[in-house]
Formats: C-alpha cells, structure tokens, sequence
C-alpha cells in the first residue's frame, strides 16, 4: 500500500502552491532581495544601518518588549479562564468558552476604537472615576501609553491562552492526578508534578502564538500608542508611505526592517511548531474531568478560590466587554448644544455616499469597499484553501520535513508536513511587509496592480489563506476514509463519492470556513492602508482615519457593522466550526 | 489491613450508584468485586481509595474509619484500567514517585515486604528499590523508556509496579487486565495473583470477567445493580449461587423447570459439565441435539429437551456427535442444586 501515486489531487495542489509563490513567496524574495542589494549589488549596508544606529535598535527593541509584555500579560488574563473552565460549571459556559474565538473574528481596528472610548482621557471609565472620586485627572492614563498597548493586546491574545490551556488541560485524564493522590501527593504536588507539566506544552505554545501574534501587530499598534510608540511594523508603514523619497531610501530600509522582523517572526513560528509538534497526543480519556458547580451557596463565595475568581470575573468583564459596550454606547450618542443624547444619526450617515475628508472616500464607498474585497478574497481563498486542505489531510499524504525525529507511537499526522510549514510562513509574515511586498512586485508590468482593487484583493486572499487552510484540516481530517471507499466499493464513481459523500459531510464546515474568511478579510486594515488609493479604503481604514482625528460616532457605528458581521461568523464557527481554530 | 465497608448508600444526582453495601476484606485476602458494567463496582473502589465520599454508611481501616482521610493519607494503590502512566515521565520516575511521599517519618524503612528483612539489614536505596521493583514485575532494564514506548502489558507491569511501590496496605486494582488480550491477560492474572501471594497484601479486585474473578480471588463478590448479591469463595459462588442472578452470572448454567425432573421446586440448576451425554443416572432426559459449538477441550451441545433447551458441555472429541442426533441426557441427583429463592417447601431430611 506504499506506492504513491501521482494522480489528480496531488496536480490540484499545484493551483494553491502556485498562487502562494506569485502572490507571496516571489515577492517577499524580491523585497528581501532589494534589502541586500545596492546599485544592484550585493550589500549589507542597509542591514548594518539598522542594526548599529540606535534609533532602529530602539524600534526593534521595544518591538520584541512590547510583545513580551503584551504575552505575559495575555497569559495573566488567560490563565485564570482556562482554569475556570475546566474545573467549574456556571449557565452559559458553553457561550463563554465559544467566545474565545472572537478574537479572530474581531477587526483589531475595532479594539483599538473600544479602548480609546473607554480608557481615553474623555472616555467613559476615566470620566465614570472622575464622577465617582471627585478627581481632576483621569485616573486610567492608558491611551497612547505602552501600558494601553499591553492592554489591547492582552484583551486580544488572552482567548487564545486561554484556547491551548483548556484544551490541554481538559485532556488530562483525571486518573492521572488520582495516582498521584493515591501515591502519596497531596494537592500542591498533584499540580506541580502532573497538572503544570501536562498544561505547560500547550501554554508555551499559545504563548509563541501571542508573541508572535503581538510581535507582528499594527492597528492597535498605531491607534493606542497614538505615533508615540514605533515598532518594526510602524516604522516601514511610516517610511513606506513618505512620498518624498527620491532615492528609494526609505524602500530600502523598509526591506531591511522587513528582513530582520521575518528572520524573528520565523524564529518564533519555528518555536511554536516545534512547541506544538510536543503536545502529547494523550490516549482516549474514558473518563470526563469532574467539575465542580461555580456558584456553590453564599458561604462559598468568600473561599479565598472563589474570591479570586470574582475579582477575575471583574476585571475581564471592564477589559473584554467593557471596550464592545463601549462602542455601541457611542455610536447611538450625539453631542448637542443642550448635551448628549440618544440618536440614530451615524448609521444614516455611514450610508450616505456624500465625500467624507477624513476618510478620503464616502462612508458609503468604504463599506461598499469592504463587501466587494472580502467576497473577492474569501472566492480566492476558500477554493484555494479547500484544495490545499484536502490533499494535505489524506492520511497517505506523506511529504513530511522532520523538524525532528517522530517519536515512537506518534501519530504521522502530528509531525509538521511541508503542507504546515508552506502555510505558517504566511501566518507569520506580517501584513504591512506583504503588503509593502506586493507593492514592489507589482508596480510595474507585466503585472501592474498597485493602485487596483486587484491587489488588495490578493492581499487579503494571501493573508486569510492560511487561517482557511487551518480551519478546513481538522474538519476534513474528521471524514472517515472508510465512507468514501463503502461509497466507491457500492459502485460509486469518485467524483460521485466526492460530491455525496464528502461534501455534503464538510458543506457546514466550509460554509463556516467561508464567513470566517469572510469576516478576515472584513477586519484587515494593515495591509489595506498600504495599498489603498482613493476609491479603494474599506471600512477600517475609514475607522482608524476617523479615530486618528479623534471623530468618534461615526466610526463606532462603522465598528458596529463590522461586530455585527463578526457575530455572524462567531455563530457559525461555533454551531459547525467546532474543530476548526485549533492552534 | 482489614478493609470493612459498612452499609455505604453513594448517589450522583439522581442515580444510586450503591445502595448499602457491606463487605469485609481480611488482611491479606484477595476479593474480586465482579459484576456487568454500570453496577457500581469502580464506584466501590473510588470510595475505598477516597476519591469518592460516600452519602451514608462507613469505611474502615483496621477498624478505624477513614472517612476524613485524604487518598495520599490512606496507603493504598491503585491501578486503574488505561493504567494512568504519567505521560511526562520514565518508567523510572513514574515508579519511584510514591517514593517522595514516603519520606516523612526518620525511621521509615523502604521496603517491599517479599521477605523478612534479615537481621541488620541495609536500609535500601531508593534506586535499588525500584529495580527490584521492576525486577518482581519482569521489566528489568526498561528504567529509561517513556510509558508511550512500552506495550500494553509492559505499560501494566509499570502500574502495578508503581502501585506497589510506597508499600501500601491496601491494593485496588480496577479492570488491570481488560484493555489487553485474551492470552496475556490469562497469563498476567496469574502473576498479579503470585505477587499478591508474596506480598500478602489486601487487595480488592474490580472486573467484569467472572472467569478471571474466580481464577484469582480468595473470595468473590458478586454485583449486580448498585448492591452486592453474593460473597464468597469461588467454589461457592460457582457451586451454591445465593440468587438467579449469580446463577447467570458466573458460568454457564441450566435453570430447568422441576417438573421436567419430577423435582418440587421451581427451577433447578444443573451445570453444563454436570451433564453426561448417554448414560444412565438418577434422572435421564431425551433429546434433540440442535446446534454445536467446538471448543478444543470440550463441545458444548444445545440440546431440545421437549421444548426446553439445555446446554451441555461434552468431553471432545470422543463422540461423534451431530446435530440433529437424539440423545440422552443424565443427571444425578448430587449434581442438582435448587436456588433459595425457588425451593416450595423446607427440605424434607
């Protein structure tokens, strides 16, 4: 049965591994390539600028310091969650534990609106405090400060941790920790020497996630920290926007900037790969974990675990619902000469398609925009994503790249295949040097699409596909072979089996996976901002536009429609996506 | 150490999943608790190792009750059926574990009790005291693999090994065997008896397999739904069931009416082998063989007996039997045994 065959499906594949190395792996090597080149040579002479003068030391510095903050501070708020859910039950746990996905459905524009509404100088806790204690200075100082941008980070990344740990935790059978007891552990033992090291692969994985996550981001980035604060995505964002550069300067040292963040981002991911190649695969789990009631009478409440837990719940309610609240608060609320009041005033006005200055474009356009990219990129994506998913998730598939050697009893589906390795290099390329990337490669022909919808639509299709891919394996991976070959042995053609048999087994999958790409491309704004030129902004961008001039109400009912359509994909990753976004 | 539940009643939710249940265990004894899936055997076990409370009733150590104690404060083993081999650790590591605990008291002696210690004896180390640990369960030299590395039976060896490890006073074993196959679990039953056997340590047996019940126990208890039906020694539970549920449950058996005998009773049980094929005995009963099964050593017959059928369990291969063949059957009076619960009237002496 070891013969392999080089049939259709693996000439499939070269559809996805052909747009992946036009649209990604051919301009990144460009633009890497023009970071060591001068006059059309060889040259280390800009990636020695960068690495000797403080000031890019400085940026590279606090970019690797804030994602280290921003992780340790995801795993402060994460942590405690994913205990929670594993060993209590409280009503709508199931929403709660669902919800941790939000965070890849939430445009991080969004966050950044939300924490500027609620903790900035005017916002609505700072303003609630002042009320409260009589001060004359907002007692929360958090926008346009690293703490801010530690903040929104840790409300977005925090989910995550939480996602690995549970999920690590809650497959640590129960008769482990009973052993243990019976051999003589007491409880403290029990979790130092059995509990933490189970969990800690799975944290340590999540935690390179984050990082590398925090290490890549931009939107929140630019909009907390306020320009006071660059990293290595802000700083080739600025340089690469400058009109005024004659000499190409600032190209050139975009792409060297672009060389050192991806030989880090890749060492994280190459980090996180090995991290998650280690997870155990524990053997079936005949026993649920036994879970304990949340709400256990008024005298629980004061044990010192309950009090902790009550604290959490407070201080994640301000930071998680707190920011959402806060944006649909503002976008019902309008300033007057007699003071504020309810309105439905910015929804009529997102709609108009009258030319807005801050936005460059009409609200209207924007939105319209952002329809017409995300249906673009998720037709791009999906069928692309499907394809590569597919041939990577038989289990014949066998082109594995050891990392390492597999260890004995480890399942072949574990080990990283060339298929994840393909696919974390995109995951781990941020959005503005794609974007700066595709810029370069395509501005001149035969291939000329900076400046069209084309290119942002590639944009996003190249960025989304990875996420795609991953949230279509383990749904594909779950059809049973077996189905598919009852089907063939019954007589059944394979592309009969294929289209009543296998599709309609992974149809709600992929429909999940579709608004999930959907919803991904909805919330990019990175790379957008990059390549988008009057008639080509989309609604995030007009959100940070209109949030950068501090023009509020208008881009909270922005932010609304953006949440609301979140919340579709949220619904659906939920009901049909269970095993999808397993990272 | 003497193990005595006492009248224990354990509910979850809704459900009892033991409604007063005693038992005695004797120091040194081996009890198999033995019954169909769902009958609350393991819950009888969690409760005797402390993971489980229990609603009602007590358990006692050596006449003491242990109801406050924590399970690391209790001294008993366990190895449970998918054997819980910390996955992080070697076989070494995963051993020597309990080991740690066992440290508090200045004179605590490590020993596996295989033998007296001999007058001015070495205290041994914790490292030979894992090796002859090993060595008692034949996995010598496989200190350094992880548990994912080993077999399923080597994976068994390291749990009892482990189990036995801090000396415990109490051994609970729930479903040791069951994940293996036919062929090593006759043969490690045998060698979990044998080390019981040198350890003379308290041991409570949980299975669903009545044969390996009676293959290993000094005593079996019998389950069936939340309560015990029947405790005793396997010639006991075999030859003299207390209940018809015991009569099914352990062997095969034959619950005739008595009329078909002539005997005043309702029923009458007659074991397979207890049936002898053509001769002549105290009652003798005319058939129809309709189906046969071969079993190497024997052949189990089902014969048609006027509308009842039977099974017999016939020596192989010394007959030619078919189906189809008349045959008669005879059994002795002896070899008659009629359940409390059917018996019309006091036996007449």
């Amino acid at each position: 049965m070891s013969v392999r065959r080089w049939g259709g499906e693996q000439l499939l594949l070269a559809l996805p591994v052909l747009f992946l190395v036009v649209f990604f792996y051919g301009p990144i090597a460009n633009l890497l390539r023009e970071g060591l080149t001068k006059d059309g040579t060889f040259s280390l002479e800009f990636l020695r600028t960068i690495l000797t003068d403080d000031y890019f030391r400085h940026v590279i510095l606090f970019t690797l310091w804030q994602a280290f903050l921003s992780t340790l501070a995801s795993i402060a708020l994460g942590l405690p969650l994913a205990f929670i859910l594993t060993h209590y039950d409280f009503p709508l746990k199931r929403i709660v534990r669902a919800l941790t996905i939000v965070p890849f459905v939430l445009p991080a524009i969004t966050v950044a609106l939300g924490f500027a509404l609620l903790f900035g100088r005017n916002g609505y806790l700072n303003q609630f405090l002042m009320g409260l204690f009589g001060l004359s200075e907002p007692p929360l100082p958090i926008m346009y400060s690293l703490a801010g941008i530690v903040l929104a980070h840790a409300f977005y990344n925090a989910p995550i941790i939480t996602r690995t740990v549970h999920a690590a935790w809650e497959r640590i059978d129960p008769r482990y920790e009973e052993s243990a007891r019976a051999l003589g552990a007491s409880r403290f033992f029990v979790f130092k020497d059995i509990t933490l090291p189970l969990i800690l692969p799975g944290l340590l994985s999540g935690a390179a996630l984050v990082f590398l996550f925090c290490f890549l981001s931009f939107p929140i980035v630019l909009s907390v920290g306020g320009g006071r604060f660059s990293t290595i995505e802000v700083e080739i964002y600025t340089r690469v926007v400058t009109r005024l550069d004659p000499q190409f300067l600032n190209y050139k040292i975009g792409a060297a900037l672009a060389l050192v963040g991806l030989a880090i981002s890749l060492a994280v991911t190459y980090l996180y790969l090995r991290l998650q190649g280690g997870l155990a695969r524990q053997t079936e789990q005949l026993r649920p974990r036994p879970t304990a009631p949340l709400f256990a009478g008024v005298r629980d409440l004061l044990r010192p675990t309950k009090l902790f837990v009550w604290l959490y719940v407070l201080v994640s309610v301000i930071l998680f619902v707190g920011p959402v609240a806060a944006i649909v608060v503002d976008s019902l609320r309008e300033e007057t000469a007699e003071g504020a009041r309810w309105t439905l005033r910015w929804y009529s006005y997102i709609f108009t398609p009258n030319y807005e200055a801050l936005v460059g474009d009409s609200p209207l356009r924007a939105i319209v925009n952002s329809l017409i990219f995300g249906l673009g990129a998720t037709a791009i994506a999906v069928p692309l994503g499907l394809i590569f998913a597919y041939v990577i998730a038989r289990p014949g598939f066998a082109w594995t790249v050891r990392l390492r050697r597999p260890r004995a009893g480890e399942d072949v589906r574990s080990r990283r295949s060339l298929g994840d390795t393909l696919l974390m290099a995109p995951l781990a390329t941020s959005s503005i040097v794609l974007a700066f990337a595709l810029l370069r490669a395509f501005n001149a022909p035969p291939l000329r699409l900076v400046g069209t919808a084309t290119a942002v639509i590639i944009a996003h299709a190249v960025i989304i596909f990875p996420f795609i891919v991953r949230a279509l394996v383990p749904i594909l991976e779950s059809l049973d072979v077996r189905l598919t070959e009852m089907a063939r042995s019954l007589g059944a053609s394979r592309w009969r089996a294929l289209r009543e048999i296998e599709l309609p087994l992974v149809a709600t999958g992929l429909i999940a996976g579709a608004v999930f790409a959907f919803a991904l491309s909805l919330g990019e704004m990175s790379a957008t901002l990059m390549l988008a030129r009057p008639g080509l902004n989309t609604m995030p961008v007009a959100v940070y536009r209109f949030l950068s001039q501090h023009s509020l109400g208008a881009p909270s009912a922005m932010s609304v429609v953006m949440i609301a359509v979140s919340a579709i994909a949220f619904i659906l990753l939920e009901r049909w996506g269970e095993r999808a976004l397993r990272f | 150490m003497r193990v005595t539940v006492k009248d224990v009643t354990k509910r979850f939710g809704a459900t009892i999943a033991l409604e007063n249940v005693s038992l005695d265990v004797g120091d040194g004894e081996l009890v198999a608790l033995v019954g169909p899936s769902g009958c609350g055997k393991t819950t009888l076990l969690r409760l005797i190792a402390g993971f489980e409370t229990p609603d009602a009733g007590d358990i006692l150590f050596d006449g003491r009750s242990v109801l406050g104690v924590p399970p690391e404060r209790r001294g008993v083993g366990i190895v449970f059926q998918n054997y819980a081999l910390f996955p992080h650790m070697t076989v070494f590591q995963n051993v020597a574990y309990g080991l740690k605990f066992r440290q508090t008291s200045p004179d605590f002696v490590w020993t596996v009790r295989l033998r007296r210690p001999l007058a001015g004896e070495d205290v041994r180390s914790r490292r030979s005291l894992v090796r002859e640990l090993l060595e008692l369960v034949g996995l010598s030299g496989l200190e350094n693999r992880m548990p994912a590395e080993l077999s399923a039976g080597q994976q068994q060896r390291v749990a009892l090994a482990r189990a036995l490890a801090p000396s415990p006073q109490v051994l609970l074993l729930d479903e040791p065997l069951s994940a293996l196959d036919a062929k090593l679990r006759e043969r490690l039953r045998l060698e979990i008896k044998k080390i019981q056997r040198t350890l003379k340590i308290t041991t409570v047996y949980v299975t669903h397999d009545q044969e390996e019940a009676l293959a290993v126990a000094d005593r079996v208890a019998v389950m069936s739904v939340s309560h015990l039906e029947q405790i005793g020694t396997p010639q006991e539970v075999y030859n003299t069931p207390a209940t018809e549920f015991v009569a099914r449950f352990i062997g095969r058996g034959n619950l005739l009416p008595g009329e078909l005998l002539g005997v005043d009773a309702t029923r009458v049980l007659v074991r397979p082998e207890r049936i002898r094929l053509n001769q002549s005995a105290n009652y003798t009963l005319s058939g129809k063989i309709i189906a046969k099964e071969f079993a190497g050593d024997a052949v189990w017959l089902h014969v048609d007996v006027s509308g009842t059928a039977l099974i017999v369990k016939a020596p192989s291969p010394d007959q030619a039997l078919h189906e189809g063949d008349a045959v008669h059957l005879g059994i002795d009076r002896s070899d008659l045994y009629i359940l409390p619960s059917d018996r019309r009237s006091p036996p007449t002496p």
